[in-house]
């Protein structure tokens, strides 16, 4: 009984069942550290994404925020399953905050995610991604 | 009419040689500079691939010997646009898939612009690489 209804909480809760999670960093060698996290649903479509700028710039599509990030929204979300360009603002619409372009690749059942990010008046970033499910 | 033959025989007296006019390298890397991808870039304002070295642990491909030990490798298809670089290469032959690249392109308001994607090469792997120019 607990684990039927463990079973329908899992459903309850909207989660897709092959959502992926990328976390994705900047290379090693970078003077200002930066990380990006996307959550993509079974459909390949961005869902929740932050991402990180040296502690500096911080952004969140997530409403439970910490105080410290600041609140964006999807504006575009353009998925092939092997390229995801996604589109960021503030949440007024009123302003672009970035893009994230990544692309990925399978070798038999190794796949590998990489691109890059930009972010307006910040800059551009490339990124590797490690994913989890 | 004009005979292509003699002309090539003339050329080929005269030293007449495909010019080269290859400006860089662009070197398509993973994380520990151990798989990758070197391609050498004309000059033109289209992708024109002049030169190729694939690199793995184990292995090295390459267009020709002047720029590396190893079995050939030669573009299948090669495209690029303001945003992305994709290069497919296969064996001599065109009969092996040797390696995949694909590519994202950003630009900092007209600056320098960075490229980063995913890499395959058969049978050895896939990774996320990082793109320079040297």
């Amino acid at each position: 009984m607990k684990a039927l209804l463990a079973f329908c909480a899992v459903l309850a809760s909207g989660v897709p069942a092959l959502a992926v999670d990328l976390h994705c960093v900047g290379p090693a060698d970078l003077e200002i550290p930066v990380f990006v996290d996307v959550t993509l649903n079974e459909a390949g479509e961005a869902e929740n994404a932050m991402f990180e700028i040296q502690g500096d710039m911080s952004y969140t599509t997530i409403a439970e925020q910490e105080a410290n990030r600041s609140t964006i929204v999807p504006v575009s979300s353009d998925s092939e399953h092997v390229r995801f360009k996604l589109h960021y603002a503030y949440q007024d619409y009123d302003s672009d905050v970035a893009e994230i372009w990544l692309v990925k690749l399978w070798e038999v059942s190794q796949s590998a995610t990489g691109g890059v990010l930009s972010v307006a008046g910040g800059g551009v970033w490339p990124l590797a991604c490690t994913e989890t499910s | 009419m004009i005979n292509l033959r003699a002309i090539l025989l003339a050329a080929a007296i005269g030293g007449v040689s495909l010019p080269a006019h290859a400006s860089e390298w662009l070197s398509c890397f993973d994380d520990t500079g151990t798989y990758g991808v070197n391609l050498l870039l004309g000059s033109t304002d289209k992708l024109s691939i002049a030169g190729i070295v694939v690199s793995t642990d184990k292995k090295t491909w390459a267009s020709s010997p002047e720029y590396a030990p190893g079995e050939g490798v030669q573009v299948a298809q090669a495209f690029e646009d303001a945003e992305t670089l994709r290069v497919d290469l296969t064996d001599d032959n065109f009969l092996i898939n040797i390696a995949h690249l694909r590519v994202f392109k950003a630009q900092l308001n007209g600056g320098e612009t960075i490229k980063s994607g995913t890499l395959v090469i058969t049978d050895s792997g896939v990774w996320p690489v990082v793109c320079k120019g040297e």
